[in-house]
């Protein structure tokens, strides 16, 4: 099983190895610096510091890894009911879809100091200031998915008496969740960017203060092990969704099995 | 048709106009009774407004003016229930679930729905199928199961828009038979849309012969088949004889329909 998922993905490694190899070359050479660019190999060697107790990585990657995990629940959460509420009047889906277009390009990030502001550098101001952007994104995605649903369909739920929670949960959130599942794998990064980002500028703990605290110190390889963390995490995270959205749709996965 | 004091579905005066950079005229003055048990069916023209009628019947349109009542018999019970031309099922319910849609809607406990849905698809011969998603079965089936869907409702009215228009030819025939089965079985009143005119003499109490747009109501054509007719009425030449004289009304319309496409 693997081993033929391996002969058939020998090509996605290519790239990546081509570039490690290099760097590895160059910086064993002198060619670039090692003291900023130290060869992967020692980076890789150094990754062991993730076991090490007094190096406080693990405790890090707990932190971040929770912070992610409930910033994304709170997003979908939120973000679908506020869609799926937002599509019931043409006026509201206007009103909302103006003031997402406004905070949308805005890096997430921004809105950290003035949540300081009201909550002080608190856990609910990091995990709010995260929010932000993937709960725009799961509005924006969740709106579209209410609009996909056939029209038919949507006749049929009135004629057939489809109202309130039944109509939500049965028509509703069913209906656009193939845009919800693009959505939540589009805020997962999203998420992992705004939360290292803010641990970078205001919190005491996480993969992005470890990275920071170090980079000014200049413990260049320690900087680069948490910058390898975060790159697995974010890898992991969307192998791993990839996995569990295919058991969230299972009439589509049907559907498409049966045209191949 | 029959004397009775207070029709089943009364249709006075509708119009139905679709705003819009031009307004569109759907519907022009129609006035139709269906009698308790009666089975109508609309022919006419694409674009004639037939779909439009059955909506407004099944309310999920207001009529620009005029009026559309279906008498009620008993409190609890749904006005209509329709049956879509694509069948419409929704893909992430199991063909049971889907049956159970309307009574589930209308609070009937679990147990009790399940019941309801699988003797409809027992009628319809799908009681196997309970546990299948839509995408697992052919177009013939899932025309059924959107009939059964309806069926279990026991609406007043049962409106039917093109139910078969999507099926090929032999599953048509058979399905137009387990219909009329079906309507000797429960007597539904019915309102059926079809463009297949030996589709409507075969079925029908009732034609009702629609013109190009906007659709108005162009004649009746009343048929003494009676509810026990057999598959064979289809082979006599009664049955052919009214099927063509049907076509002949109906020519100039589509002609005209035509014509307006063509501008």
């Amino acid at each position: 099983m693997i081993w033929r998922g391996l002969r058939e993905r020998w090509a996605l490694f290519v790239g990546p190895i081509a570039i490690l190899v290099g760097w590895e070359v160059l910086s064993r050479t002198g060619i670039i610096r090692p003291t900023f660019f130290p060869p992967p190999s020692q980076i890789i060697a150094r990754s062991v510091i993730v076991f090490d107790a007094e190096s406080g990585l693990g405790g890090d990657i707990i932190a971040t890894v929770l912070r992610v995990l409930v910033t994304i629940v709170l997003a979908v959460i939120l973000g679908v009911a506020v869609g799926i509420a937002v599509t019931a009047s043409q006026w509201m889906e206007r009103g909302a879809h103006t003031a997402l277009a406004f905070l949308y390009p805005i890096p997430g990030v921004l809105f950290f100091p003035f949540l300081t502001f009201l909550l002080g550098r608190t856990e609910m101001a990091i995990i709010l200031t995260a929010l932000v952007t993937p709960l725009v994104v799961m509005i924006l995605y969740t709106v579209a998915g209410v609009h996909s649903i056939d029209r038919t369909l949507l006749e049929v739920a009135d004629n057939y008496g489809s109202r309130g929670k039944r109509r939500f949960f049965g028509i509703l959130v069913p209906g656009s969740l193939p845009s919800i599942v693009t959505g939540i794998r589009v805020s997962l990064g999203f998420t992992l960017i705004a939360v290292i980002a803010i641990e970078m500028v205001g919190a005491p703990n996480g993969l992005g203060q470890f990275l920071w605290s170090n980079w000014q110190i200049l413990r260049v390889t320690d900087m680069y092990v948490a910058l390898l963390i975060i790159a697995v995490i974010g890898l992991l995270s969307s192998v791993g969704f990839d996995a569990v959205a295919d058991r969230l749709l299972p009439w589509r996965r049907d559907v498409q099995g049966a045209q191949v | 048709m029959s004397a009775q004091a207070q029709p089943k579905v009364r249709l006075t005066d509708v119009s139905k106009r679709f705003p819009g950079r031009e307004q569109v005229t759907a519907l022009a003055d129609v006035s139709l009774d269906i009698a308790e048990g009666e089975f109508v069916s609309i022919v006419g023209p694409s674009g004639c407004g037939k779909s439009t009628l059955l909506r407004l019947v099944a309310g999920l349109y207001e009529p620009s003016s005029g009026t559309v009542e279906i008498e009620s018999s008993k409190p609890d019970r749904p006005k209509t229930a329709m049956v879509f031309q694509e069948h419409a099922l929704f893909p992430w319910m199991s063909v049971r679930e889907n049956v159970m849609f309307g009574p589930r809607n209308r609070n009937v406990p679990k147990k009790e729905a399940a019941g309801i849905a699988d003797e409809e698809l027992t009628r319809l011969g799908l009681a196997r199928f309970g546990d299948f998603y839509p995408h697992q079965l052919s177009g013939g089936m899932k025309q059924r199961v959107g009939i059964a869907r309806a069926l279990a409702q026991d609406a007043e009215v049962l409106l039917m828009d093109e139910p078969l228009g999507a099926l090929d030819a032999q599953t048509r025939t058979l399905l137009q038979e387990q219909i009329l089965e079906l309507r000797q079985q429960t007597k539904p009143t019915v309102l059926y849309i079809t463009h297949a005119i030996d589709e409507a003499v075969f079925l029908s109490d009732r034609v009702v012969l629609m013109s190009a747009r906007p659709g108005r109501i162009r004649d009746i054509v009343e048929l003494d088949f009676g509810p026990d007719r057999t598959p064979e009425l289809r082979g006599t030449p009664e049955f052919a004889a009214l099927s063509q004289d049907i076509w002949n009304h109906l020519r100039v319309e589509v002609q005209a329909a035509m014509a307006v496409d063509d501008r």
